[in-house]
């Protein structure tokens, strides 16, 4: 038996490895967030879990006549400040069609003319038409409205099928823009609602 | 903190309207304000006459996460940065084929280096420049990206029917400046002239048997 004193047990240090791993978890969840969001699209398109990135689906070149003659389109239906791109998918047989409604370049609406023909229609149409008669193979059309400066305001993009469905007559036009995809995010950001929010926030 | 929700919703309630005023600014009023309206009532963001603002939450929310895995409909508005790409691209090339400028074609396509129609323009240039094997290796370089290209499918016949088109296009293009400034009969012009013919040839092989040797059809 010992003869020295009784006294308390000696209190547990934390030492500094719990110290360190107060900082290091926050630290490497906030590591692994931040990679997520900026290089998790990037190794997730190496690694084939999403899809391709748009700079990779559109590398090849545009398809040159076939931009010509969608562009015709418009220009038969006297739409000016019209430009219309269409480029290859990669890893698919089909194409995506890009109309760029530019307003700086100078596109002054569907119907400069004020007839009473819906020329919207018109031109879906007439897309439609091409697409079956020249075998463009297109699966997407997207449009990209530009201002005065030429800026994007706001976009839409929509499959060619709703495109045929309702240049034929199966849907409504109601039903059609129902079923198109807004820019959302691309169009707040125009606007300047992002900035609005964050200073409400602050 | 309350109130920093209050005004975060205040907010909300006014992005909807303001999304539908921003259609008045548009060429096309009516029809933007048709689209949006439509397409706000399928998404949830306008109920029975009411305005839903916490929808435009789930709907940017949606479209972060669809911005995140590419999903197919952020691909085709993220597409639109390409499109600005290839109008630069352009661009640099035209002036670039004015001027015979070389370094203006490489900066067009150090912008889109995987575009194989501005290695044909690029060729055009070296061929007006008299640099036959820099215009070789440049239909070569333009050969090789749609091959590439090929691996990951698409109709080879179609591609390189459009490809010899462009081709032709840039040739055609740089002999119409280059004969504005040279006297007929210039062996620039004449080199310019046979590649010329011998796209067109390879174009009207191809259009009259609907084989290709580019695509190992014999």
């Amino acid at each position: 038996m010992s003869d020295a004193p009784l006294t308390d047990p000696p209190k547990k240090k934390r030492g500094w490895c719990f110290c360190a791993g107060c900082i290091l978890i926050p630290l490497f969840t906030v590591i692994c967030l931040v990679s997520a969001v900026f290089f998790g699209p990037d190794v997730a398109g190496w690694l084939g879990i999403f899809g391709m990135q748009a700079e990779e689906v559109y590398e090849g070149a545009p398809d040159p006549a076939a931009s010509r003659s969608l562009t015709e389109t418009f220009n038969e239906l006297g739409i000016p400040g019209v430009k219309v791109y269409v480029i290859p998918i990669k890893g698919e047989p089909t194409q995506g069609a890009f109309i760029i409604l530019d307003t700086s370049a100078g596109y002054k609406g569907m119907n400069p003319a004020n007839t009473a023909d819906d020329t919207f229609l018109l031109v879906l149409q007439g897309i439609t038409r091409r697409n079956r008669d020249e075998n463009l193979r297109l699966a997407h059309v997207t449009v990209d409205y530009r201002d005065e400066v030429g800026e994007t305001a706001t976009s839409f993009t929509a499959p060619q099928t709703l495109i045929e469905d309702y240049a034929d007559g199966r849907i409504t036009q109601e039903e059609f823009f129902g079923e198109i995809e807004i820019d959302l995010l691309g169009t707040l950001e125009y606007l300047g609602i992002d900035n609005l929010l964050e200073e409400i926030q602050q | 903190m309350k109130t920093t929700i209050k005004k975060f919703f205040l907010c909300l309630i006014l992005i909807l309207p303001l999304l539908f005023l921003s259609a008045c600014e548009n060429p096309d009023p009516e029809l933007v304000e048709k689209a949006l309206e439509a397409w706000a009532k399928k998404n949830d963001l306008y109920v029975n006459g009411q305005w839903k603002p916490e929808g435009v939450v789930l709907k940017a929310a949606q479209d972060t996460i669809g911005n995140i895995t590419n999903s197919d409909e952020t691909v085709q508005f993220n597409a639109l940065d390409v499109l600005r790409d290839i109008e630069k691209a352009e661009d640099l090339a035209a002036e670039a084929l004015l001027s015979y400028d070389t370094a203006k074609m490489a900066s067009a396509i150090s912008i889109r280096p995987k575009d194989w129609s501005l290695q044909d323009k690029d060729a055009a240039i070296w061929m007006v420049k008299g640099n036959g094997a820099a215009a070789q290796s440049a239909f070569t370089k333009s050969d090789e990206l749609l091959r590439e290209r090929l691996l990951s499918g698409g109709n080879c016949f179609n591609f390189r029917r459009t490809q010899l088109q462009n081709r032709m296009f840039a040739l055609s293009d740089a002999l119409g400046e280059y004969k504005l400034r040279h006297t007929p009969g210039d062996p620039t012009a004449e080199a310019l002239r046979a590649e010329i013919n011998r796209v067109a040839d390879e174009l009207h092989i191809m259009n009259s048997t609907k084989k290709s040797d580019f695509c190992g059809e014999k």
